[in-house]
């Protein structure tokens, strides 16, 4: 019963402790904690084009938005005023 | 019930049904060429040593590719011209040009492949082929299937033009706007892969 409780509280004391430095824990899948180096470089470069590539048509999607808005809005008024 | 804007634009768009389709079509291919060419990034920049393009592909093929596809581009343009003035006859013929001019691509495409086989240079020898025969080989099949509707526009869908002229056109217009991108897509390709 004793012996239980012991390895309860050795458990909690384990977790609190990653909880604190979490650092310890989390190894990067990719690189397994190796932070420098060419892998790691090119990773940063592959997330950099795709962010950059979905930034593009992100953008475009709200440039067409923001035309067909503006359009509309003059269609209104060219309506209202022909009226 | 008549579906709208199949022939006309419309008023707050500016854009016919087929066009807006063509559109986000294309950019979910910027999407899908987009997430290759970070997947290349990724292993190029990744690698210790990654080779120079110009020495392990054909620069002088890829450059008569180069110089056929941009024709195909203004072939295409000619054929969209053609179709807006009336003419039928002659805007099937810049189609049919325009086929032949990818054909020729793919052939000459064909021809640098059979080269890299005969050298035993499959995609299973590096990742530098790996992702070349990645990228080019997708590219080649959008130009298989540009070449697949610009036959049948130039074939038996021209039947159209006799019951509305303005809707072939606009299928016509519709395929060019794919084909521009195809050809951006290897001047895009031309440069990271070979002339780096």
């Amino acid at each position: 019963m004793i012996g239980g409780m012991r390895e309860t509280w050795r458990r909690a004391a384990a977790a609190a402790a990653l909880a604190a430095w979490p650092a310890a824990a989390l190894a990067c899948p990719v690189c397994f904690g190796g932070a420098e180096g060419p892998m790691r470089d090119g990773l940063n470069a592959g997330i950099l084009v795709l962010l950059a590539v979905t930034a593009a048509v992100l953008a475009g999607f709200a440039a067409g938005i923001v035309t067909i808005v503006r359009r509309a809005r003059l269609q209104a008024i060219a309506a209202q005023e022909h009226a | 019930m008549e579906i709208p804007y199949t022939v006309s634009a419309r008023p707050d768009t500016g854009l016919y049904n087929a066009r807006l389709g063509i559109w986000l079509f294309l950019a979910s291919e910027v999407m899908l060429f987009g997430g290759l060419l970070s997947g290349y990034v990724l292993l190029r920049t990744g690698a210790l040593q990654w080779p120079h393009g110009w020495a392990r592909l054909s620069v002088p093929l890829a450059t008569v590719n180069t110089i056929v596809l941009i024709s195909s581009s203004v072939t295409m343009a000619m054929a969209v011209a053609a179709l807006r003035r009336k003419n039928l006859a002659r805007g099937r013929a810049c189609v049919l040009a325009t086929i032949g001019l990818a054909a020729t691509f793919m052939i000459v495409k064909l021809l640098e492949y059979r080269e890299h086989f005969g050298a035993g240079e499959l995609p299973s020898r590096d990742n530098f082929f790996a992702t070349y025969y990645t990228l080019t080989g997708l590219h080649a099949v959008h130009v298989a299937g540009g070449i697949l509707v610009m036959t049948y526009l130039a074939g038996p869908g021209a039947g159209l033009w006799s019951r509305a002229p303005e809707r072939y056109t606009h299928r016509v217009e519709t395929a060019a706007l794919y084909w521009y991108f195809v050809d951006l897509v290897w001047i895009v390709l031309f440069p990271v892969l070979y002339l780096s």
